[in-house]
C-alpha cells in the first residue's frame, strides 16, 4: 500500500487534488503473473464467467468467456488473447464456430467478435470491458481461491 | 475373447496391486442388472481386478463394448433372462462404455480407477488442453488445492447442430484420474443476472498420464454419445518443471 501526502498549501489546492488523483491512479495493481490464473466471475451473474491464463513464456494472456448470446438463450463462448505488455490488457475476442464435438470435421471457422480490456486491481478483483457485437463492462472477482499471487508489484 | 479366461490374470493384478500400493481391500464383485431399457447402475465405479457381474433381469442381451473403448472380455454371448456374465477388469485405468447389441439406447460405463503412484493432478495441470486432431475447441483445467477439486471447462460444439457448447464439471481426483458430472448451463443472457439452469449433460473422466498428456472419456447420456479425447497441453509447460 502506498502512502500519499496531501499538500496543504491553500494557494496550491489543485496540487493537492492532483496528488490525491495521482496517488489513487498509481496505487499499484498486481503484476501480470500466473498467480492470477483461474476462474473469474461476477457473483451477480451466476452461470457465466471467465477462465484467465497469464502465459509469461508466450508473453500472452488467454481468456475464455463462458456466457450466452447477448439476446439470451443460446450458449456462447468466446476466446480472447492479448499480450502482457500493458495493463489493462488489450484483448481481441474471437468467435469460433462450425465444429462438431471432438471431431476434425467440419473444420471450425473464426471471426473477430470484438475487443476487450482486462484490468486487475488486486489479485482477486478486476474489470472486463468489451466492445463488439455487444458492449459492456463487468466487475469481476476471482471465484476459486488464490494459490499464490503477489499484490501490488505491477504498474 | 471370453471374460471367463481372465480372472486368474486379474487376480494376480489385484493381488499385486494390494501388495504394492496398499489397495483398500480385496477385489470386489460389482453387480449390474440389465433391465429392458437400462443398466442399473449405469455407471460402475471399479478398481483394477474387480469383477462386474451382469445379470439379465429382463429380455435377452448381448453386452458389447463401444467401439471407442474396447473392453477385454466383451462381447458376451447372448444372455437370456436370469443368466449372468462375470467380467473381471484387466484393462488399464480409464472409462469404458458398453451397450446391449442392437439397442443403442441401452448404455452404461465402467470407470477403472487409477491406483498408480499419483503424479499429475496438482497446480501444474492448470492450463489449456486440446486434441490436435480436432482444433478450434478444447478443455481448460484448474486444480483447486484448498478443496482438492479439479474444475474442467470444455468449450466445444454440439454433436450434430454445430452450435457452440460449453460445459463445466468438478470432481475430486483419485490419483491421476477424476470422474465428474458435466453441466451445460442454459437460459442466460450475456452480462446479465438472469437465472441460469444447469442441467446435467453427461459425465466425463479424465486421466493425466503425465504433465503434458491426458485422456478424456465422455458419456453424454441424453445425446447417447460417448467417446475418447486424447489431449495435449497447450501452454504453461514451465509449470511442469516445478517439482
Amino acid at each position: 500500500m502506498q502512502v500519499c501526502h496531501r499538500r496543504s498549501m491553500t494557494g496550491f489546492w489543485w496540487l493537492g487534488l492532483l496528488a490525491i488523483l495521482t496517488c489513487t491512479t498509481s496505487q499499484s495493481a498486481p503484476a501480470l503473473q500466473t498467480g492470477l490464473n483461474g476462474t473469474w466471475w461476477n457473483a451477480e451473474q451466476d452461470g457465466q464467467g471467465f477462465v484467465i491464463h497469464v502465459i509469461p513464456e508466450a508473453n500472452q494472456v488467454f481468456l475464455a468467456w463462458f456466457t450466452f448470446a447477448p439476446s439470451g438463450g443460446e450458449q456462447l463462448w468466446l476466446t480472447g488473447s492479448g499480450t502482457l505488455e500493458q495493463m489493462p490488457v488489450e484483448l481481441e475476442l474471437t468467435l469460433t464456430r462450425g465444429g462438431a464435438l471432438n471431431a476434425p470435421q467440419p473444420a471450425t471457422t473464426t471471426e473477430q467478435w470484438g475487443t476487450a480490456t482486462l484490468r486487475f486491481d488486486t489479485c482477486t478483483a478486476g474489470n472486463f470491458s468489451f466492445d463488439g457485437q455487444a458492449s459492456g463492462s463487468i466487475e469481476i472477482t476471482r471465484l476459486t481461491p488464490v494459490v499464490s499471487c503477489d499484490e501490488g508489484t505491477g504498474r | 475373447m471370453n471374460a471367463h479366461n481372465t480372472p486368474l490374470l486379474a487376480g494376480a493384478i489385484c493381488g499385486l496391486a494390494s501388495l504394492l500400493i496398499s489397495m483398500p481391500g480385496p477385489c470386489a464383485d460389482i453387480a449390474v442388472e440389465i433391465r429392458e431399457n437400462r443398466f442399473v447402475p449405469e455407471v460402475v465405479a471399479a478398481e483394477p481386478g474387480d469383477t462386474v457381474i451382469f445379470t439379465v433381469g429382463q429380455g435377452r442381451h448381448q453386452i458389447e463394448a463401444d467401439l471407442s473403448t474396447p473392453i477385454t472380455g466383451l462381447p458376451s454371448n447372448v444372455l437370456e433372462t436370469g443368466q449372468s456374465l462375470s467380467l473381471t477388469l484387466t484393462d488399464p485405468p480409464g472409462e469404458y462404455f458398453f451397450t446391449s447389441a442392437g439397442q443403442e439406447n441401452l448404455r452404461g460405463a465402467i470407470t477403472i480407477a487409477d491406483l498408480s503412484e499419483p503424479n499429475a493432478i496438482d497446480n501444474r495441470i492448470s492450463s489449456g488442453w486440446f486434441n490436435p486432431q480436432a482444433p478450434g475447441q478444447g478443455l481448460l483445467f484448474e486444480y483447486v488445492p484448498s478443496t482438492n477439486i479439479l474444475v474442467a471447462y470444455w468449450f466445444t460444439f454440439d454433436f450434430s447442430s454445430g452450435e457452440q457448447l460449453w460445459l463445466i464439471g468438478t470432481g475430486e481426483p483419485d490419483n491421476d484420474q477424476v470422474t465428474m458430472e458435466m453441466l451445460s448451463a442454459s437460459g442466460g443472457i450475456m452480462n446479465n443476472s438472469t437465472p441460469v439452469s444447469k442441467p446435467v449433460w453427461g459425465e466425463l473422466t479424465v486421466n493425466f498420464s503425465d504433465c503434458d498428456n491426458a485422456t478424456v472419456w465422455f458419456n453424454a447420456a441424453n445425446a447417447q454419445q460417448s467417446g475418447q479425447v486424447d489431449l495435449d497441453r497447450l501452454y504453461l509447460s514451465s509449470l511442469c518443471e516445478q517439482e
